[in-house]
């Protein structure tokens, strides 16, 4: 909950509140303070869940324009007293929303006012990811932490222990590598590996961190840090007195959750951990993290009890009302409303205030995308049963496909490799691959009867065999080693079609040259003769 | 309150001098957002209370009237009054409604028009 005062919490539902805003913010090393003359509404809102990364919004119709890039301080306040003061806003008390920055500015021409919008830190996350300034490999804790020093952030959680804080991360996931052998007179030659960019922003990568942390990511209100965020339970209770008379819905129950499934190569691979004595009380409630880049190797199976153990259990209610206006409540607050004497108990994800002359706040929670797995097909581990799959490695360029037997020891292996453009979204970088494959074909294809290469064409033979079937395009051939045993193709010594074999047999007829050679019958005699047939 | 002949003092003129009744208000303007919530209690903001001031002046010379009427007619102007609440006298920016001016016969020498009344309105909440 945003810090606040029981008054506060009292006067905001009174008949007769009284309001105020204050923004703040340098500009020319002075303080500038803009107030109710100033300022004719501010709508502060965020959408948001869990596991992602969530970013507030502040929107100003202010009669002063403030510069781009401008980092302001917003509170709102209450008035809880009626004393004889010097400054009415000793009368008030306040609730801080936190600094944001100002990222556009438009002015009104009929109003002369200008309408600002403006967004918490989390805006310099909206930039290409580059490399961190790290040595690999590092624990996910250390790479937040390494995220944030590069956003210009403190990582709030920095010394604190989470889901999956001490996971191992090897390598740089979210941009392209590429070794070269770099020879340079008078030295040894030396590998140098350079990096280019797979699309992702850092926005990007605090989102699948937030899944691998079963956490929101967002900036905290009071620090401007950046935060791993948890459910919060705060106890409080608000009742019909906090509701408008209108809008109001609070539905179907979500939860609980017990059941975590990490998918990959095209939501084919999956992996999942449950609560069984959950599943087998209160159905089965997954929750679904596909394509993560930090969970997308053999070890992604370890990550699961960290978010299960995190997430478990999980459950609130579906809702969407409008209020009168509380403002207290923070991003991923727990709390309950009464509404006929039923307590629903609710989890702030998605709010707008609206704050004008009056206040009005309008907050709601969906149902989460429904997710279906296959459970037949999915393990509880890095085990492959009877599994065709595709994986897609967007550091090194490739492609993997697998079919692999569960006996785990056997190698019956098909293989197919190709190359990707590296200056691509790495989702487009997928696709086109896949779409290379079936457009291009592949440079090598091998299982354990044919292979097909671009030296010999098809080769129809096993490792065991002598005897091998060759076919490309000059030539169809039965070998037995380097010996032709049957050979129809073109000759391009001679400069002439050939056939050649030991033996033929021809059933019925042939022709050659001016004659044809063919069999009959003669009174019951059996023949065979050569007849001139002529051009 | 009119508690004093120099209780109301609007751009600078004493009005005590030239008016017979002081009428005092102090309005409440609510935001849109007020109405019965869910539980059917009233609830709802309060944008602010904002005084206004309606003097009755008597019969005026013609004179006296002249210089009156470029107060009454400015777009703005600073009233002194003295505030209950504050127990104080407190100064406001007003604006004015409209007036008129009734004569019964020509206005020359002592011969004076008819009282008539003015409001001022406070522009802004009583703070």
């Amino acid at each position: 909950m945003k810090t606040h005062t029981s008054a506060f919490k009292t006067a905001i539902k009174e008949y007769g509140r009284e309001l105020d805003s204050i923004i703040t913010y340098e500009h020319d090393t002075e303080t500038i303070e803009l107030g109710q003359e100033e300022l004719n509404s501010l709508t502060p809102s965020y959408e948001g869940s869990i596991l992602k990364s969530v970013m507030k919004q502040l929107i100003i119709d202010s009669n002063v324009e403030i510069p781009i890039d401008t980092e302001i301080n917003f509170q709102f306040g209450v008035k809880v007293r009626d004393e004889d003061v010097e400054d009415y806003r000793d009368n008030y008390d306040y609730v801080s929303f936190g600094s944001y920055i100002v990222k556009e500015t438009e002015m009104n021409e009929d109003t002369l006012s200008y309408t600002i919008k403006c967004y918490d830190k989390m805006l310099y996350s909206m930039k290409d990811y580059e490399a961190l300034d790290i040595t690999y490999p590092i624990t996910i804790r250390n790479y937040i932490n390494a995220v944030a020093n590069k956003l210009g952030l403190t990582f709030k959680n920095a010394n604190d222990t989470f889901p999956n804080y001490d996971k191992v991360i090897n390598d740089e996931l979210f941009l392209s590598r590429e070794t070269n052998i770099v020879e340079e007179e008078g030295q040894e030659p030396r590998e140098e590996t350079t990096y280019t960019s797979l699309g992702y922003t850092y926005r990007d990568v605090l989102d699948q961190l937030a899944q691998v942390t079963a956490s929101t990511i967002c900036i905290n209100e009071e620090d401007d840090e950046l935060e791993l965020r948890y459910i919060n339970d705060t106890e409080d209770t608000i009742d019909e007195e906090y509701l408008k008379d209108t809008n109001v819905k609070f539905g179907d129950k979500y939860g609980k959750v017990n059941s975590i499934v990490l998918s990959r190569s095209g939501e084919s691979d999956n992996i999942y951990l449950q609560n069984e004595e959950s599943v087998e009380t209160d159905g089965l409630c997954e929750i679904k993290i596909v394509d993560n880049q930090f969970m997308n190797f053999e070890d992604r199976s370890e990550y699961l009890p960290d978010i299960l153990d995190q997430l478990d259990g999980l459950e609130y209610y579906i809702n969407d009302f409008s209020s009168t206006g509380i403002v207290y409540y923070n991003l991923c607050d727990k709390y309950s409303v009464i509404r006929d004497n039923t307590t629903y108990d609710c989890i702030m994800f998605n709010d707008e205030i609206l704050i004008t002359q009056g206040l009005e706040e309008n907050i709601h929670t969906n149902m989460p995308e429904d997710s279906e797995t296959d459970y037949d097909k999915a393990d509880k581990g890095e085990i492959k049963l009877n599994k065709a799959l595709l994986l897609v490695n967007k550091q090194d360029n490739r492609i993997e496909a697998l079919v692999q037997s569960v006996e785990a020891q056997e190698e019956g292996l098909g293989t197919l490799t190709n190359r990707v453009e590296t200056n691509i979204t790495s989702t487009e970088a997928s696709i086109n691959a896949i779409q290379n494959t079936l457009t291009n074909g592949v440079e090598t294809l091998k299982n354990q009867l044919i292979t097909i290469d671009a030296e010999n064409g098809i080769t129809v033979s096993t490792d065991q065999d002598v005897i091998k079937t060759i076919m490309n395009n000059y030539e169809f051939s039965i070998r037995n080693g380097e010996t032709k045993l049957a050979y129809f193709g073109y000759d391009s010594e001679a400069g002439e079609t050939k056939a050649e074999m030991d033996n033929l047999t021809v059933q019925e007829y042939f022709v050659t040259g001016y004659h044809r050679f063919e069999k009959f019958d003669v009174d019951n005699e059996q023949r065979t003769g050569v007849f001139y047939i002529g051009e | 309150m009119f508690v004093d002949k120099d209780s109301i003092i609007i751009n600078g003129v004493n009005m005590g001098q030239y008016i017979t009744e002081a009428k005092f208000s102090f309005n409440k303007l609510w935001s849109s957002d007020s109405g019965r919530n869910l539980a059917g209690t009233q609830s709802g903001t309060l944008i602010g209370i904002f005084p206004k001031l309606v003097l009755q002046f008597r019969k005026l010379t013609k004179t006296e009237l002249e210089r009156i009427v470029p107060i009454l007619d400015s777009p703005r102007q600073t009233v002194s009054y003295y505030d209950p609440r504050k127990r104080d006298n407190e100064t406001m920016q007003t604006y004015t409604g409209d007036y008129e001016i009734t004569d019964k016969t020509i206005i020359s020498g002592t011969k004076k028009n008819e009282g008539f009344s003015c409001s001022f309105i406070a522009t802004k909440k009583r703070v």
